[in-house]
């Protein structure tokens, strides 16, 4: 190249490239300086004019020279200024990571990067220290996810995956490890994300160890939660299955207790352990996760037994699943509803079958006693069941007013009433329960100041009366509150424009006019009463049963509604 | 195909005897000349009247000024080169030209004007020269392309006037202007075109984003004023900008639209505002890189552009013109070593055709203008067909 440039620029100035050679010849008399040989004239005369035209070559070798010089200070420059602009990028990319590092740290994230040789890179959070107990830099990452050794082959190829490129990152993360296996059992989640060059190509991957711990014992309580509301759906509807299930128990628990005297032992331990199986089973079905856990074990232990049983043992297992069973029960004693178990399987009958088929005895030979046996024994219910319902009721209003209330109590002899017959009765009976907590029962501290108990008594008294041949049902709801106030009615009746007539009826009296339609003594209306509806409402499903009723009260020492009903054993043509 | 070559204006002659020798070149009765040269052998009225006085009315004379152009396989600086071309086979040739307004709408315009006169039966492709100052190449390229139409070559450049960015001159039928484009549309299926057009150069350096730019107006690069970052770089050369621009061109890395590899060199300042004048657009939040070349991979780039031009060259194709569209950095860069450019091409073209070109401050192709490149139009004639 350079021998190129000469001879341009030899051509350039001098007008040859000497091609006859007389620069060579110059030139190598020249180096000789003196030699033997001397130049033709001829020779010396070209050279004369060779020479002479030198200074233009001169000026083409200086220009040369110039303009080489120029683009080296150009060069130079350049590189110059290059370096410093790439010290200052440096420098801000430091303080970039240091501040990178320092939010990274302050997060409670771990996180860390490999790239494609697989080794973690000095970059990672804090957070490492503590969630995959580590400083991850510069180690193999599939040491800092302590991954077994039989699962590294399988990781390497994952790892070339993504930085090979061809499949969707997203897509080969979901298949990675996705949690590292904690000393200390805390449950941390691992997340990845690629970080690409500006061409797009893959560099490195993103860590992101999250601590779920909380999150998932979360997710375990809510699971529970819903294993209980699957049992408590599963017990109601399958009543007389859970029925069946609770006497397998039984069962097993008189065998356990049995087999501990048994003689046989090789077969009796095998067939409990078929028992014990199939009620491991049932206990399942029901949610009874800790039953299910103890017939489980003792499933293994007794499975460890076989050829060498130790009857000794299963007395123990007998005691302990039957409190296990009764602990159940007991949980669900509301669910199951009084004597369950010795109620036994159960069926759900509707009234009208059961209405049907009263007719249908009554019109049978003898079909009268048959008849009035079977309503009062199968289709009639104690008045205490009928009017259980109401103590939801009373918790209720009592809750909102800031009272307290006992559960109702039932006296008497608890007379069983067919109760489609008493429907609309019962239902208008929830004016009276809401009124009895509105307006009867007082506020704690009332009642403490007048030495009752801070709980509202409602005592319900059921009987069975005869009269005039036919017989009468009586039914007296009382409470301990501070009964109805006379005066106070009286002067609620003169504000609506009693009669006088009426203002002048005894106390006795004057307090039955809270029955009216429209009445209410209360000075607000409230959520629960003081419409002026609802003992009405009550007088009314009275009047229709053809019964009577009264009211007594004492103030401050409480109110007796008193019903007298005829007590009907025949069930109402239409029935809902 | 034939043709004849003539450098006049060099002070090597007297007017009467450059008048001569033009009266010799009339001779051949060429269809076409091309005229490249000097800004100053544009500016003096002399070469114009030479030319009406000597060339035959019947032919068309176009041509530009530059930053140096190519005659006898040598670099020139002085007075003009011609280049008369006769067909010997049917193919025929159409002038446009156009005056250019400032703005970008009005470059896009005028390009669409300049081409669309020149649509007709057989085009085959028409070649551009347009002033190389002061003017978005890549609005007037947007404006050629849609004038012109799919399946016709696109070949071109901007004029220069030897590193002064001031005054670039066009000639085309008699007319020279300081202020305009003109366009030869070549046509019939006698004619055979090849292009083939290779930068040179390697980005160097941390990347850069533009921050603020409109059209071929470069205001900021990384929030700073880009003529204060082209001064840091040159240092004691910053006051030979913009011609020393050229030895740092920007090579964009990536721009808004996805492309990468387009080269903007310098064709103006505005120290005023701190602007710098590109020869295309360049887009805001493009990201972009200096540039650097030498020798080498000048000759490398300049031996792949001759093969590519040469590609539509029959077996039995003889003669023949090459044109080298130079870009003005690469003279800039190598100075009067351009020769071995010059050298390099001649040897990848072969010794039968005739050379002639030069250099300028744009490259036009159908893909878009570029800076850096040398690009080459290879025109002849095919005497198998139309005869």
């Amino acid at each position: 190249m350079t021998e190129k440039r000469l001879i341009r620029q030899l051509k350039r100035a001098l007008g040859t490239e000497d091609p006859n050679g007389e620069l060579a010849a110059l030139r190598a008399w020249l180096e000789k300086s003196g030699a033997q040989e001397s130049p033709t004239p001829e020779q010396l005369a070209r050279w004369r004019e060779l020479v002479g035209r030198l200074p233009g070559l001169l000026d083409v070798v200086d220009r040369a020279y110039a303009h080489a010089s120029r683009m080296t200070v150009i060069a130079d420059r350049a590189v110059k200024a290059s370096t410093r602009e790439f010290t200052e990028s440096t420098r801000n990319l430091m303080l970039s990571n240091h501040l990178i590092k320092a939010m990274l740290n302050s997060l409670g994230q771990a996180f860390f990067v490999f790239d494609r040789s697989g080794l973690c890179q000095p970059l990672y959070s804090k957070a490492c220290e503590e969630l995959i107990e580590t400083v991850p830099a510069g180690r193999p990452i599939a040491d800092v996810l302590r991954l077994p050794h039989h699962e590294r082959a399988h990781f390497d190829g994952w790892v070339g995956l993504l930085f090979d490129g061809a499949m969707d990152f997203d897509d080969l993360a979901e298949i990675g490890p996705r949690t590292f296996p904690h000393s200390k059992g805390r449950y941390v989640w691992l997340d990845y994300r690629p970080t690409y060059t500006s061409e797009g190509v893959l560099q490195s991957v993103v860590v992101i160890a999250t601590d779920k711990t909380s999150e998932r014992e979360a997710e375990r309580l809510l699971q529970e939660k819903q294993e209980f509301a699957e049992m408590i759906l599963k017990i109601s509807t399958d009543r007389n299955q859970f029925y069946h299930f609770v006497r397998e128990v039984r069962r097993t628990v008189g065998l356990l207790r049995g087999f501990a005297e048994l003689g046989d032992k090789v077969e009796g331990a095998r067939e409990l352990r078929r028992l014990l199986h199939s009620l491991k089973g049932l206990a399942a079905a029901f949610y009874l996760r800790k039953l299910k856990e103890i017939l489980h074990s003792f499933e293994s232990e007794v499975a460890a037994m076989v050829g060498d049983p130790r009857p000794d043992r299963f007395a123990g297992f007998g005691g302990e699943l039957e409190r296990l069973l009764d602990e159940e029960l007991f949980r669900h004693r509301k669910l199951l509803g009084p004597g369950f178990e010795k109620q036994g399987m159960v069926r759900e009958v509707p009234y009208r079958a059961l209405a049907g088929f009263a007719r249908e005895l009554s019109a049978a030979p003898q079909g009268a006693p048959l008849r009035r046996k079977f309503l009062e024994e199968l289709v009639a219910v104690p008045l205490s069941e009928a009017l259980a319902q109401f103590n939801g009721v009373l918790q209720q209003s009592a809750v909102c007013l800031n009272k307290s209330v006992a559960p109702i109590r039932f006296e008497g002899e608890d007379p069983r009433i067919l109760a489609p017959v008493y429907e609309d009765f019962i239902s208008s009976l929830i004016h009276l329960f809401r009124n009895a907590v509105a307006h009867g029962i007082e506020d704690p501290a009332e009642r403490k100041a007048a030495s009752k108990p801070a709980a509202g008594i409602i005592v319900v008294t059921g009987s069975r009366e005869m009269r005039g041949g036919q017989e009468w049902l009586r039914i007296e709801i009382s409470d301990d509150g501070r009964g109805l106030d006379p005066a106070k009615i009286r002067q609620k009746l003169k504000e609506r424009g009693a009669p006088p007539e009426v203002l002048a009826e005894s106390d006795a009296e004057i307090i039955r006019h809270v029955f009216d339609a429209g009445f209410s003594t209360s000075d607000q209306v409230s959520e629960l009463s003081g419409r002026g509806v609802g003992l009405n409402v009550i007088q009314e499903a009275v009047t229709r049963l053809r019964g009577s009723l009264e009211l007594r009260a004492t103030p401050g020492k409480g109110s007796c509604f008193s019903f007298l009903l005829p007590h009907l054993w025949e069930l109402p043509e239409s029935l809902p | 195909m034939i043709t004849r070559q003539l450098l006049i204006g060099t002070g090597l002659r007297t007017a009467d005897e450059d008048e001569k020798e033009l009266s010799l070149l009339a001779e051949l009765a060429p269809q076409l000349v091309f005229v490249f040269g000097a800004a100053g052998a544009f500016a003096d009225g002399r070469l114009a009247a030479a030319l009406e006085r000597q060339l035959p009315k019947s032919g068309i004379v176009i041509g530009c000024s530059g930053a140096g152009h190519v005659a006898q396989d040598a670099l020139q600086t002085g007075g003009a080169a011609l280049t008369a071309v006769r067909f010997e086979r049917d193919v025929r040739l159409r002038t446009s030209r156009v005056g250019l307004g400032s703005g970008d709408q009005a470059a896009l315009s005028a390009g669409r004007n300049l081409v669309t006169p020149l649509r007709g039966e057989g085009l085959k492709g028409v070649l551009i020269f347009c002033k190389g100052t002061g003017i978005n190449g890549s609005a007037l390229l947007t404006g050629v392309r849609e004038g012109v139409g799919e399946g016709v070559l696109i070949a071109g450049a901007l004029a220069g006037d030897d590193f002064s960015f001031s005054r670039t001159y066009t000639i085309c039928a008699g007319a020279i202007s300081d202020n305009q484009a003109v366009a030869v549309g070549f046509y019939g299926e006698s004619v055979v075109l090849g292009y083939g057009a290779t930068e040179a150069g390697e980005p160097f350096g941390v990347v850069r984003k533009v921050t603020r730019a409109a059209g071929n107006v470069l205001f900021e690069l990384d929030g700073r004023p880009a003529v204060d970052v082209y001064r840091e770089f040159l240092g004691d050369c910053a006051g030979q900008l913009p011609a020393a621009g050229l030895a740092l061109p920007l090579s964009v890395v990536k721009d808004p639209q996805g492309e990468i590899g387009t080269i903007r060199a310098i064709t103006g300042m505005d120290a005023a505002n701190g602007s710098i004048l590109l020869a295309g657009e360049l887009a805001a939040e493009s990201l972009v890189r200096f540039m650097r070349t030498n020798l080498e991979d000048i000759a490398l780039s300049t031996r792949m552009a001759s093969f590519a031009a040469l590609e539509e060259r029959g077996e039995s194709d003889t003669g023949g013109l090459a044109l080298l569209l130079g870009s003005a950095g690469r003279r800039y860069v190598l100075d009067d070593e351009i020769q071995e450019e010059i050298e390099t091409a001649r040897d990848a073209l072969g010794p039968d055709l005739m050379i002639t070109g030069f250099y300028g401050y744009g490259e036009l192709s159908r893909a878009r203008l570029q800076n850096q490149t040398l690009s080459i139009l290879y025109l002849n004639e095919r005497l198998g067909a139309g005869a």
